[in-house]
């Protein structure tokens, strides 16, 4: 059951919506609690019932141990580090069966010639998702930054449907307070009225504008066999746009939710394509993964507290972890380890002491993130490299249509044919293009816009417009979110 | 500026033009809609051509259906020559599903004719999955099956698949343009009196990869596409029409002959005999080199149509079933 689907949005949300607050509304908090992880469990199961298990394994596994850590005061610090490290290795390995077990076995196989074969397991949906969130649990009990909460709250707390699947990733200390908190039991208008319209923004841009570069991406990264200049620099554009309009579009789908429960979860996106720096771009950008690598490793390591060379190392390393939790595969451990040299050299610029145009940062963040962007779609090198030699070394080939206008660039070796012909329609991927950069670096993005609402006419045209608009344009295709991969 | 003085006011306003916006935009598709821009048009034409000649047939016939693999894969002119009995290849697009083909086929068949079926993998695969290609023809030319054969919610996601621009689009230019008389000439100028399309030669998007197609999950599953071919098996039992299945042509790729994919086949083979359906030569045998197609895995180019056809006549002259029903069909004539 997918946030565009109609059994979602027609059934699910509005009867769990009902329900929920109807049971709060009779002064039944623990039922309407109840409520909310059982709805969450189906919505979970809805993709594969024989994942639900996995996650009740887990959710109460790292109750137990987060328990006892949080209680083990007066614990030797030894015996609790000993419990805390158990308590990861368990999470991680976890995730690691089920997410990295073929990648390693077909590396052994490809380091040693052998045949051991491949486990070809599904990967439980989420799961990236839910250990991370319950590492840093287990993390905050063990520095005693969790109060004892009992199994009901802490299942609310890791499985919200709202942001159950792909994030954000969220602490128990911003939750918790506010599933408690008696004032969000009852139905408020002001949110429901700001949740819908942040969920038909996000629902548009999802379904009408990131859907629209999908057949472009597609058609580049995995049909063509060769891409001319052109063609390859709109199918990386194609993807960069698709990645963000697609995560972002699905991230303001689940605040939307949450706060028509009035619950508000922590922003994610906060217009990553106007950053001016690398270190900029990763504020903006999975600002809760960003918070969690931060937190949970960079820090950990050391952080900036060890002189430059280790700083540039832990650097180095959160961003290559960064890598390996967006998938199994090489291309998205280089892609991780890219991100980290820029960090780098970012960091070591900043020790010059000069001053970049913003122009030129900004076009230098941007095509760095965009480049980046094809090894984390590409699923070969082969791929990358197809897509990365076209950009930088593909034929200059104009549509032919231009032949007559442009025929004296003929001269410096332009050629006049299909243009971006292989990929999609010339005319709708110049459009889209333009309107996408348009979108992402002109407007105020969706938070700035929420922050501002007011149920005004425009407002209210805006969102039945949009909402309804997506709707029929969603209805009968099944688009998944990107991120469900990861 | 109208400022709605409570957000109660605009949530009410809201939960009342939502559903009001969808009962116009859905009775607008429904009352308005016509496709003349996409496919529906060519499916339309090749419809009432097709159908034209197997009904000018008054003996009894071979008719070939499926999706496009078949429009340029076996040619009747050529199926007709070789066993002199009269031949329509009445193929003509994949995205019009197993069940709306087969259903269609119905109206041109009669008792003692013969039906061979070279389905693409995607018609045996099918699941259930909405084709936008169906949707928009239904729509615009056959409405009586849109309201027979759908239920309220089906009908609701069917018209919800007409985007506004598309919609916008029909209801600016009209149905009935010049263009559109144009157009269906066009669409018939490769076509020969036996609906066989020829001349299509090599093509710019060979350099195009072509994937293996998609198996079902899993691969066992009795797919919707197989089910409208035991129904469809059955109402030729009923009324006594000699079918057999086949497989499509499709690009040679080495996936297919990995173990997952020769289980499927494998299934396949095993699905129709134990449903009494006659079938006709091997996937393997259908496949041939990328060179003879040109934009997808299952067009062929004009040398690569010779080909299919010589083996496929061949094939069909090994099997006994197809020899004794022909040897009757010819007696009968």
């Amino acid at each position: 059951m997918l946030f565009n689907s109609y059994i979602f949005i027609f059934i699910f949300l509005p009867v769990v919506l009902f329900a929920y607050f109807f049971l709060n509304y009779k002064k039944l908090t623990s039922s309407a609690k109840v409520l909310l992880v059982v709805a969450s469990l189906f919505y979970y199961s809805w993709w594969n019932v024989l994942y639900l298990p996995l996650i009740l394994v887990s959710m109460f596994f790292n109750y137990y141990i987060g328990n006892q850590l949080s209680k083990e005061k007066n614990t030797k610090r030894n015996s609790k580090k000993s419990l805390l490290t158990f308590g990861v290795v368990c999470n991680l390995s976890l995730l690691g069966y089920f997410k990295y077990a073929d990648f390693f076995i077909s590396n052994i196989n490809s380091v040693f010639d052998s045949a051991i074969p491949l486990l070809e397991l599904a990967l439980p949906l989420a799961i990236s998702f839910f250990t991370f969130q319950q590492i840093a649990y287990l993390v905050d009990s063990y520095r005693g930054e969790t109060k004892e909460y009992d199994f009901l709250n802490y299942s609310l707390f890791v499985t919200f449907f709202p942001q159950l699947i792909a994030g954000p990733i969220v602490h128990h200390k911003e939750m918790m307070p506010q599933f408690a908190n008696s004032e969000n039991k009852n139905f408020s208008h002001d949110n429901f009225a700001a949740g819908f319209y942040l969920f038909s923004l996000g629902l548009f841009k999802k379904v009408v504008i990131a859907d629209s570069f999908a057949p472009w991406a597609n058609a580049g990264f995995d049909v063509a066999e060769t891409l001319n200049l052109l063609e390859a620099w709109a199918t990386s554009l194609s993807w960069t746009f698709q990645l963000y309009f697609d995560f972002s579009g699905y991230t303001d789908m689940a605040l939307g939710i949450a706060l028509l429960f009035n619950i508000r979860l922590p922003l994610n996106f906060n217009s990553p394509y106007k950053a001016l720096s690398i270190q900029d771009f990763w504020r903006r950008w999975h600002m809760t993964l960003s918070r969690f690598l931060r937190d949970y490793i960079y820090i950990p390591l050391g952080g900036n507290r060890n002189g430059e060379f280790k700083t540039l190392n832990n650097l180095m390393i959160t961003f290559i972890v960064g890598g390996i939790w967006h998938g199994a595969g090489w291309t998205f451990i280089f892609w991780g380890f890219l991100h980290g040299i820029a960090l780098v050299i970012h960091r070591l610029w900043g020790k010059l002491g000069i001053k970049m145009n913003n122009i030129l940062a900004w076009f230098l963040t941007f095509n760095f993130a965009n480049i980046a962007w094809v090894f984390f779609r590409a699923t070969s090198w082969e791929d990358a490299i197809k897509v990365l030699k076209g950009m930088f070394s593909g034929a200059i080939e104009l549509p032919a249509a231009l032949a007559n206008k442009l025929s004296f660039l003929s001269d410096y070796g332009v050629e006049f044919g299909s243009g971006l012909q292989k990929i999609g329609p010339n005319s709708e991927i110049i459009i889209g293009l333009i309107l996408a950069f348009v979108i992402a670096l002109a407007l105020n993005n969706t938070n700035e816009l929420v922050e501002k609402f007011k149920p005004k006419w425009y407002n209210f045209a805006i969102v039945a417009v949009f909402f309804v608009y997506a709707v029929v344009a969603f209805l009968t295709v099944k688009s998944e979110f990107l991120y469900f991969d990861f | 500026m109208g400022i709605m003085k409570s957000t109660k006011k605009f949530n009410l306003a809201l939960l009342i033009a939502i559903p009001l916006i969808f009962a116009g935009y859905f009775l607008s598709v429904y009352y308005f809609y016509f496709d003349n821009k996409n496919d529906s048009l060519s499916v339309e034409t090749y419809f009432d051509y097709k159908e034209a000649l197997a009904d000018s047939i008054e003996t009894n016939k071979i008719l070939f259906t499926s999706g496009s693999n078949n429009f340029l894969g076996i040619r009747a002119y050529q199926v007709e020559d070789a066993f002199n009995v009269p031949s329509v290849n009445m193929a003509i697009h994949a995205g019009l599903r197993a069940e709306y083909i087969l259903d269609r086929l119905k109206k041109s068949l009669k008792r003692g004719d013969m039906a061979i079926l070279p389905f693409e993998y995607s018609n045996f695969g099918y699941t259930g999955e909405p084709s936008i290609t169906l949707n928009k023809y239904l729509i615009s030319y056959d409405k009586e099956y849109l309201n027979s054969h759908y239920d309220p919610i089906d009908r609701l996601k069917i018209l919800s698949s007409i985007s506004v621009l598309d919609l916008a689009h029909s209801i600016v230019v009209g149905t009935d343009t010049k263009e559109v008389a144009e157009k269906k000439v066009d669409y018939l100028k490769n076509i020969n009196s036996k609906g066989d399309m020829l001349n299509m030669h090599e093509h710019d998007s060979l350099k195009t990869k072509k994937t293996p197609f998609k198996l079902p999950a899993p691969i066992t599953l009795e797919t919707k596409g197989l089910m409208a071919i035991k129904e469809f098996s059955s109402y030729c039992k009923e009324n006594g029409i000699h079918l057999f299945v086949t497989f499509p042509n499709l690009i040679k790729e080495k996936a297919y002959s990995t173990e997952k994919y020769q289980s499927y086949f494998n299934f396949l083979s095993s699905y129709f005999k134990k449903n009494k359906i006659a079938v006709i030569g091997t996937p393997e045998g259908a496949m041939y080199p990328k060179s003879l197609f040109f934009d997808s895995e299952y067009h062929l180019i004009s040398k690569g149509s010779d080909i299919r056809t010589a083996d496929f006549i061949k094939t069909m002259r090994q099997n006994k079933a197809v020899i004794s029903t022909i040897t009757a069909m010819r007696t009968a004539q």
